[in-house]
């Protein structure tokens, strides 16, 4: 068998309108974005509704990829995210009850990851922030947790959670940009 | 207040702001090209963490819908063309960069307008943006009575790496930025006052993801054309 084709050649040919590297592109990545997706929609259907839209969006954008602003998975996993959010705001704008806990720590994929040096660093850098901070952040953009759930989950006012935010998220900056 | 600008850009690519604030900084990622870098950033660093979230089997069938969806004949005859007109180097960007609904078009409603929309019909100066007298690639539309411009993209092509930048050139005024190309569909601008009794010109640009680092153009210029007044009133 010969080298098999990086993913940065699978998005390049789906922009050109190849789809069997369009094929293959989902062949390599679905479980990857799908994990992702049931993270913010647990909820089967609507899960499947994302992908479906995501990989939509991905063969429609793919030409448009731009290396320089980040690896083919980061590129493909963050419009996964980003439309399973959209989705989740549109099907529970008032928010949502949730009574599973924070488990973040528990994350580990044993798949060496291509943006192994990006995640190091964001890694170091969430360690050093306060146990709620890092929770808020992760709970917030994994889970798709708005600023209303954050707070009821946490039993603290929404200004609490803003500033609380707002101080992590510039301790994450000074970290990771330091 | 540069941080404070900083941790909206940040809240906003976390997910954390409730409807209204979104909304108001989607609308401001039209035209301040500096939120559009911030928001470009925080996407940077926190999507690495994207891929520590283990992998979960895909359900069997879910291709299928997906070919189906995106295969020859969901997407009609002229394909290409359409994928040429969607995949705008802002589509990548706010693909990647937004998670507000507000900066598209979809299925979702619109939220309420904060502002009495101008009657469509109200256009008053329209200009057919090409590059060199060939077919359009876009129109802008303004009303002078509410201030507000429509752009609508209609066959543009997208430049890999690089930001496409609108300017206005009012008589002989230097090019004053109007924002960036719009991801995909149409895209209003609101309270932008131009004097109609001037010559206009509008013109895109081809920039540096984010837009233009110095306020004037620095690339060149793809497509431009003049404003032409529809009606005295």
């Amino acid at each position: 068998m010969s080298a098999e084709p990086s993913l940065a050649d699978l998005l390049l040919a789906t922009g050109e309108g190849d789809r069997s590297a369009y094929a293959d592109l989902y062949a390599r990545t679905s479980a990857k974005l799908y994990g992702i997706v049931l993270r913010i929609l647990p909820e089967r259907s609507m899960a499947e509704d994302a992908m479906q839209d995501a990989y939509v969006k991905i063969w429609h954008n793919a030409a448009a990829y731009d290396a320089s602003r980040g690896s083919p998975i980061t590129w493909l996993a963050t419009i996964a995210r980003n439309v399973a959010i959209d989705l989740h705001r549109r099907e529970h704008p008032a928010g949502r009850q949730r009574d599973d806990g924070f488990d973040f720590e528990l994350f580990v994929d044993p798949a060496p990851a291509p943006s192994a040096e990006a995640m190091a660093a964001l890694r170091a850098c969430l360690d050093r922030l306060d146990d709620d901070q890092r929770s808020l952040i992760l709970a917030a953009y994994l889970r798709g947790d708005s600023r209303e759930e954050l707070a009821a989950r946490l039993g603290h006012p929404m200004g609490t959670i803003k500033s609380w935010l707002h101080r992590g998220l510039a301790r994450l900056k000074a970290c990771l940009d330091g | 207040m540069v941080d404070d600008s900083r941790m909206i850009a940040g809240e906003y690519v976390l997910g954390t702001l409730d409807a209204a604030e979104r909304r108001s900084f989607a609308r401001r990622l039209l035209t301040d090209p500096q939120a559009v870098a911030e928001v470009a950033g925080w996407q940077e660093r926190l999507a690495p963490l994207l891929l520590i979230v283990p992998e979960a089997p895909v359900p069997v069938g879910l291709w299928t819908r997906i070919d189906k969806a995106t295969g020859p004949i969901a997407a009609n005859d002229n394909k290409r063309i359409g994928r040429w007109q969607m995949a705008t180097v802002a589509a990548a960007m706010v693909a990647l960069v937004s998670s507000g609904i507000a900066l598209r078009p979809g299925p979702a409603p619109p939220p309420a307008p904060i502002t009495a929309e101008a009657p469509r019909q109200g256009a008053q100066a329209v200009a057919a943006l090409s590059s060199d007298g060939g077919s359009p690639a876009l129109l802008v539309t303004y009303d002078a009575a509410s201030g507000r411009m429509r752009v609508i993209p209609v066959n543009v092509r997208s430049k890999a790496g690089r930001s496409l930048e609108l300017w206005v050139i009012a008589g002989k005024a230097a090019p004053k930025s109007i924002g960036l190309m719009p991801e995909h569909g149409p895209a209003a601008l609101d309270k932008l006052h131009m004097d109609p009794g001037l010559d206009m010109t509008i013109a895109v640009s081809v920039e540096p993801v984010g837009g233009s680092p110095t306020g004037a153009p620095t690339g060149p210029v793809i497509y431009s054309g003049r404003m032409i007044a529809l009606s005295k009133s």
